[in-house]
C-alpha cells in the first residue's frame, strides 16, 4: 500500500512537469506581454525594457523555463541578481502585476477560498445525492422514485452559467434573502492571523483555510455553494440509484435475504457498500468538475478564489501566477485521483495494489 | 434462431434476421420510450431551425440588428426604431441592452450549441474509437503504452488548458486580422464545392460500405473524414494562394465560422480520452468472443474482423456514451462564451447572451432567462435521449 502511494506520487512528477512545460509554452506563445498597457496607461519603452530585464524575459526561453524549474543558481550561474530558487524548492516566483507579492502569497489567500467553496459544494452534493439516490432505488417504480429521478435529471441539465444568474435573480434581487456576491471568510484562528499581520508577514495557507462559522460567512456562501452543489448532487443521486438497483439483483443479496437477515441489514451491510463503488470512482472526475464549476461560480459571484485569479492573470499575461495556479490545479487532480483510488481499495477488497 | 428449416421452407429468413439484429431491436426499444422519442423530436426540430436559411426565415430580426430606441424592451413590445424594414415587428421575448431581439438571438444561438455538441461528439467519437481500436487490438505492450499515454493526459487539468488555448487562438486571431492584408473575401464557388466534396464522400462511403467484402461502418467513416480533410485542405490552399500565412488561413476559417473553429480544436484535442478508454475496454472483451475466433478460423483478415465484427459491436455503447457526453460539450461552450473566450460577438451563443445581459438582470431579466431556458431544455433533451439510448442498447437495464 505504502509502496503504491509512493509510486503514484512519483508518477505525479512527470505529470506536473508536463503541466508546467505545456503551460509555459502556451502562455509564452500568446501574443502580448505582461507589461503591455494600452492608451494613456502605456509604459515608456525604456521602462518596459528594464522590467523585462529585471524578470529575465529577454533570456532564451529554455533558460527561463530551466530557472523556473530548478532555480537561477544552476540555470543562470554567475549572475548576481538571481532571485529564483526554482519550483523544486517551492519558489513560484514573483507576480508581475501585483507589486511586491509572490505567487505563493496569492495562492495562500486564493486557495483557501476555493477550497471552502468546493468542499462545501462536495459535502452538499454527497449529502443530498447519496441519500436521495438510495431512497429512489429502494422505492423503485413509485412516485418517490419518479419524482427524485426527474429532479435529478433536471439537476444535471442545468448549467452553472444558468443556475447562478437564476438563483441571484430569485433569491438575491427579487426576494432579497441573500447577498448578490462576495465571500466573507475570516480565519477561525484570528489570533494567529493577527500575529502574522503584526509581524508584517503573509498569513499562511492553513490559517486562512478554516473559516470562522459566522452568520455572515454562511449567508454569503449559500447561493454559490448551492449553484455548485446542485449538479453534483444530481449526478451522484443518479449514479447511486442505478448502482444500487444493479447490486440488489446480485446473487449474494438473494443469499443474504434467504438466510433470514433483516431487510435493513441486507441493504446497509451488504448492498450499500458495494453500490458505492461506482460513486467513488466518479468522485475523481467530479473533483475536476468542481474545479470547472468554481471558475464559473467565482466569476458570477465575484469570489476571489483561484479560478478568478487564473482568468484575470491569463488576461494580464501574469506568467508566474498562471503557471502557479495551473500547477496547483494539476497537483489537486493528482491528489484527488490518488485519494479516490485508496478509498476504492478500501471499499472493494478485491482491488489490490502491487 | 429457429431450427425448423425443413418443415417450413417458406419462412422469410431475411426479414426474420433483420428484425432480430441488435440495432433494429434497440431502435424498437427506443421508440417504445415516449420521453426519449419526445426528446428526439425536440432535438430534430431544433436542428431544423438551426439550419442557417431556416433560422433566417424563422427569426424575426437578424441577430445583430440593434435598435437603441428599444434597449431592454420588455417582452411583447413593438419595434419603435426607424428602420422601415422592421416596422410593425414585435419583440416577442423582449430585447437586450442594445435593443437586439432576444428571441432571434436565442434561435441563432441554437446553431452554436448544436454545432459544438455534434462536432465535439463526432471528433471525440472518431478519434476515440480509432485510438481505442488500435490500442485494444494491438499487442499487450503497445496497448499498455497507449493507455499510459491516455492516463497521463487524464491527469492534466484539461479545462485550464482549454482556456489557455482559447486565449491563444483569440489573441492570434486578433493579431492576424490587424495585419495589413485587407479582409478576405470568400469566393462564391467555395460553398458548393465543399458541398459537392462532402456529398461525393458520402456516396463513395455508402458504396464501399455496401460492398460484400467491404469495410462496413468503418469504411464509411473513413470516407467522410477524408472528405472533410480535403475540404479543409482546399480552403487552406485557397487562402494561402492569396499570400497569407498558414495561421492566417486558420484564422480565416475561424472567422467564417464565427469563432467556432478554434473552439472545436480546443474541445476536440482533449475530449476523446473517455471514448478511447471505453472503446478499448469493449474491444478487449469482444476480442475474446467465439465469433471472432470463428472469423479468424475461416481466414478473415484483421481489417475485415475489425470492420465487420468488432466495430459494429462496439458502436452501440460508443454512441450511447457520446450522446451522454454532448451536454458536457454544450456546457463547456456556454462557459467559455460566458467568460468571453467562446463565440465571437456579435454572433450570439447562449453563453455570451447570458453574460451580456447579466448586468441588466434586475431591470431586464428576460435577456438572461430566455437563453437559459433554451440551454436547459436542449441539454435536458440530450440527457433524456441518452438515457433512452442506454436503456435501449443495454438489455440488462431494460425496464428500469
Amino acid at each position: 500500500m505504502t509502496k503504491y502511494i509512493i509510486r503514484r506520487l512519483l508518477w505525479a512528477i512527470p505529470v506536473l512537469f508536463m503541466v508546467a512545460l505545456v503551460t509555459f509554452i502556451l502562455i509564452r506563445a500568446i501574443p502580448g506581454g505582461p507589461f503591455d498597457f494600452s492608451g494613456d496607461k502605456s509604459l515608456p519603452p525604456s521602462v518596459v525594457k528594464n522590467l523585462e530585464a529585471k524578470y529575465h524575459l529577454n533570456d532564451p526561453v529554455w533558460q527561463q523555463f530551466c530557472s523556473y524549474l530548478i532555480g537561477d543558481t544552476i540555470c543562470r550561474p554567475g549572475k548576481e541578481d538571481n532571485h529564483s530558487k526554482g519550483l523544486i524548492m517551492g519558489d513560484l516566483g514573483p507576480s508581475f502585476r501585483y507589486r511586491g507579492r509572490t505567487v505563493s502569497d496569492i495562492l495562500a489567500t486564493a486557495l483557501p477560498v476555493s477550497m471552502q467553496l468546493g468542499m462545501m459544494a462536495m459535502i452538499l452534493g454527497i449529502g443530498i445525492g447519496i441519500p436521495f439516490g438510495i431512497l429512489a432505488a429502494l422505492k423503485h417504480n413509485t412516485w418517490i422514485d419518479y419524482t427524485s429521478t426527474f429532479i435529478a435529471i433536471l439537476g444535471v441539465s442545468i448549467s452553472n452559467v444558468v443556475l447562478g444568474p437564476l438563483l441571484i435573480w430569485i433569491f438575491a434581487l427579487t426576494l432579497g434573502w441573500f447577498p448578490v456576491a462576495q465571500w466573507k471568510a475570516e480565519p477561525l484562528f484570528s489570533g494567529i492571523a493577527q500575529q502574522y499581520i503584526n509581524a508584517g508577514e503573509p498569513i499562511p495557507f492553513w490559517v486562512n483555510l478554516i473559516p470562522k462559522p459566522t452568520f455572515e460567512f454562511f449567508h454569503h456562501a449559500v447561493l454559490p455553494v448551492v449553484v455548485l452543489g446542485t449538479g453534483l448532487s444530481a449526478s451522484i443521486a443518479r449514479l447511486t440509484r442505478a448502482s444500487l438497483l444493479q447490486v440488489v439483483r446480485e446473487d449474494y443479496i438473494r443469499t443474504a435475504r434467504a438466510k433470514g437477515l433483516r431487510e435493513r441489514t441486507v441493504i446497509v451491510v451488504h448492498a450499500l457498500k458495494n453500490s458505492l463503488i461506482p460513486v467513488v470512482t466518479i468522485l475523481g472526475p467530479m473533483f475536476a468538475a468542481v474545479l470547472t464549476g468554481t471558475f464559473i461560480v467565482e466569476q458570477i459571484f465575484a469570489i476571489p478564489g483561484l479560478g478568478r485569479h487564473f482568468i484575470t492573470s491569463v488576461g494580464n499575461r501574469d506568467y508566474p501566477v498562471v503557471l502557479g495556479t495551473t500547477l496547483l490545479f494539476g497537483f489537486a487532480i493528482v491528489i484527488a485521483n490518488l485519494v479516490v483510488d485508496i478509498v476504492y481499495a478500501w471499499l472493494d477488497p478485491r482491488v489490490r495494489f502491487d | 434462431m429457429t431450427a425448423s428449416t425443413d418443415s417450413s421452407p417458406q419462412i422469410d429468413f431475411a426479414s426474420a434476421r433483420a428484425q432480430r439484429s441488435p440495432l433494429r431491436d434497440a431502435v424498437h426499444q427506443l421508440f417504445k420510450n415516449k420521453v426519449a422519442v419526445g426528446a428526439l423530436f425536440f432535438i430534430l426540430l431544433e436542428i431544423f431551425i438551426a439550419i442557417p436559411p431556416v433560422t433566417k426565415i424563422v427569426a424575426p430580426f437578424p441577430y445583430d440588428k440593434t435598435s437603441l430606441y428599444d434597449n431592454n424592451a420588455p417582452p411583447g413590445s413593438p419595434y419603435t426604431g426607424k428602420d422601415p424594414e422592421y416596422q410593425g415587428k414585435t419583440f416577442w421575448l423582449g430585447a437586450d441592452y442594445l435593443g437586439r431581439d432576444v428571441l432571434s438571438r436565442t434561435l441563432y444561438g441554437a446553431q452554436v450549441s448544436l454545432a459544438v455538441g455534434f462536432v465535439g461528439a463526432t471528433v471525440s467519437l472518431v478519434v476515440g474509437i480509432l485510438y481505442g481500436l488500435l490500442s485494444g487490438y494491438s499487442s499487450a505492450r503497445v496497448d499498455n503504452i497507449m493507455m499510459r499515454f491516455v492516463d497521463f493526459l487524464y491527469a492534466l487539468p484539461i479545462i485550464v488548458f482549454v482556456i489557455l488555448m482559447q486565449v491563444y487562438f483569440k489573441a492570434v486571431a486578433r493579431q492576424t486580422s490587424t495585419e495589413v492584408m485587407g479582409p478576405f473575401k470568400m469566393p462564391g464557388w467555395f460553398g458548393p464545392a465543399v458541398m459537392a466534396i462532402l456529398a461525393a464522400a458520402f456516396i463513395v462511403g455508402i458504396l464501399l460500405a455496401k460492398r460484400e467484402d467491404g469495410g462496413g461502418v468503418g469504411i464509411f467513416l473513413i470516407s467522410m473524414i477524408v472528405g472533410i480533410i480535403i475540404s479543409f485542405a482546399l480552403f487552406v490552399i485557397m487562402v494561402m494562394s492569396t499570400g497569407r500565412s498558414f495561421m492566417a488561413s486558420l484564422v480565416e476559417i475561424d472567422n467564417a465560422m464565427g469563432g467556432m473553429f478554434f473552439l472545436f480544436v480546443a474541445l476536440g484535442l482533449l475530449n476523446w480520452l473517455g471514448m478511447a478508454r471505453i472503446t478499448r475496454g469493449q474491444v478487449l472483451s469482444v476480442k475474446k468472443k467465439e465469433y471472432i475466433e470463428a472469423a479468424r478460423a475461416i481466414g478473415s483478415t484483421d481489417r475485415r474482423i475489425i470492420s465487420q465484427h468488432v466495430l459494429p459491436n462496439i458502436l452501440g455503447p460508443a454512441i450511447v456514451y457520446e450522446t451522454m457526453a454532448i451536454p458536457g460539450y454544450i456546457f463547456t461552450e456556454a462557459f467559455l462564451s460566458f467568460i468571453g473566450l467562446g463565440i465571437n460577438p456579435p454572433r450570439p451563443s447562449w453563453g455570451n447572451m447570458i453574460s451580456d445581459s447579466y448586468g441588466a438582470l434586475r431591470t431586464a431579466p428576460w435577456g438572461v432567462l430566455v437563453p437559459s431556458l433554451a440551454l436547459t431544455l436542449t441539454v435536458l433533451a440530450f440527457n433524456f435521449l441518452g438515457d433512452g439510448l442506454r436503456d435501449a442498447f443495454d438489455p440488462r437495464l431494460r425496464g428500469e
